[in-house]
């Protein structure tokens, strides 16, 4: 087997999320999908549906006044918050693994994907655009491809962290060098695997390199800059650092300047941090 | 006992059994005070230069700015007893993306801010490592004043 091919048996063996989150996933961005059956979805999962109470009923999330029920949340909230807080715990439950070779401890990389989920959302209100829909699920899950491809970078970091230092390359060029493939693209397999739309997926594979992207530009550069800006806050960042290269055009299509990243940043970092304490107590309270 | 320190944090102590830590400095400053004499150490996490971009957060969370961070944290060492001639100051941090274009400055302005801050205040920085596209930790030993840098599994003394 070629090293490409080992990846991609791993990819494979990766586990699916159940069926029933994909549903609920289609149910939460179908705008026609019928709300009794989107709330017995959540009903029949008793952890999902604490999670969201707590959520609903959180600083960060919550409206004034206390949510007591799923339907509630979904009349006080809405249903695109709803898919927010779903994919943040799906997330959560695929993501807290240490991945070995990028250096991330126990729950590094679910820390960075809420900090770029939430860090796009505050890049698209600091430039008074409106983020296309699945903008937050494409970001929380951009980096899920370093869940597979952490252990064989780990066999060949030696040789990555050599070149990177005599060629000067960024991090995702060296997983092509070295190993035939980049997280990003790695990413992008699994979620097509998963049947997420076509438009996420490319998102996922270019957010590194979105001038190659095809389908919604404005979506991959809005995810490849909150990612940078995360990478460079120190936000779930592992061995590979700060070694990647931030798009000058994706930059100059989203017309992004200082002020926009340091706004953007400032308003992120305590929902980032309020997230992170919501699900620490819903760990706690098991 | 170790005590971490986050992002927009700060921590300033005189329990000689602290260490204070703190993580995954990238484009952030991280800053160590020490005063040998009062044996008062703190540490400082701070992600933005200046408060003006938000003056309502500067309020509630002053050490997210270098601006306010640094000020709020002399200030702490003064009432503990630490004095501003005795203060030993290491800088971390203030790392940048291959960023040829230089849009994301953000660590190169943490610096900035922090230099002329502490150059105003009449405080030199003892010893730092900043720059480059590595992530740090940072730690403070209150006992010693040792100060650590961690990167890439490396570690050492600043």
């Amino acid at each position: 087997m070629t090293r490409r091919q080992e990846i991609l048996k791993a990819i494979d063996d990766f586990r699916a999320p159940s069926t029933s989150t994909v549903q609920l996933m289609n149910l939460l961005r179908d705008p026609e999908a019928d709300t009794d059956k989107t709330v017995q979805q959540i009903q029949y999962q008793p952890d999902l549906t604490a999670q969201l109470l707590r959520f609903a009923n959180s600083a960060a999330y919550g409206v004034a006044g206390s949510i007591r029920s799923v339907r509630e949340a979904f009349v006080r909230l809405g249903t695109a918050k709803i898919l927010e807080i779903v994919t943040m715990a799906f997330a959560h439950s695929k993501m807290q693994a240490v991945v070995e070779g990028y250096g991330l401890g126990r729950g590094d990389l679910w820390d960075h994907s809420i900090a770029v989920g939430i860090t796009a959302e505050e890049i698209a209100r600091a430039l008074k655009i409106q983020a296309p829909d699945v903008t937050f699920t494409a970001a929380i899950l951009h980096d899920i491809g370093k869940a597979v491809l952490g252990s064989f970078v780990a066999e060949k970091i030696a040789q990555i962290e050599k070149r990177l230092l005599e060629v000067g390359g960024a991090f995702d060029d060296e997983e092509r060098e070295s190993l035939g493939i980049d997280h990003a693209e790695v990413g992008a397999i699994i979620l097509t695997k998963w049947e997420l739309p076509a438009e996420l997926v490319d998102t996922v594979r270019c957010h590194h390199r979105p001038g190659d992207g095809k389908i919604d530009q404005l979506m991959t550069d809005i995810v490849h800059v909150a990612d940078a800006l995360c990478l460079s806050g120190g936000f779930g960042t592992g061995r590979d650092g700060l070694r990647y290269r931030p798009s000058k055009s994706a930059l100059l299509r989203l017309k992004i300047n200082i002020h926009v990243l340091e706004l953007a940043a400032c308003e992120a970092a305590p929902r980032i941090a309020e997230v992170r304490t919501l699900f620490a107590d819903a760990k706690k309270g098991r | 006992m170790k005590r971490t320190v986050g992002i927009s944090e700060m921590i300033v102590s005189t329990n000689l059994d602290d260490v204070l830590i703190t993580y995954s400095l990238g484009s952030c400053i991280g800053v160590t005070v020490y005063d040998p004499e009062a044996m008062v150490g703190g540490l400082i996490h701070c992600m933005l230069p200046l408060s003006k971009i938000d003056t309502e957060k500067a309020r509630k969370m002053p050490c997210m700015f270098v601006d306010t961070g640094m000020p709020a944290l002399l200030q702490e060492m003064f009432k503990k007893g630490a004095e501003r001639r005795r203060l030993i100051t290491k800088v971390a941090g203030g790392s940048e993306l291959m960023d040829e274009k230089k849009i994301f400055k953000i660590g190169e302005r943490n610096y900035a801010v922090l230099r002329k801050l502490l150059w105003k205040n009449n405080i030199l920085i003892d010893a730092e490592h900043v720059g480059g596209q590595i992530s740090r930790t940072m730690s403070l030993e209150l006992a010693t004043g040792r100060t650590t840098i961690k990167s890439k599994g490396r570690e050492w003394e600043l």
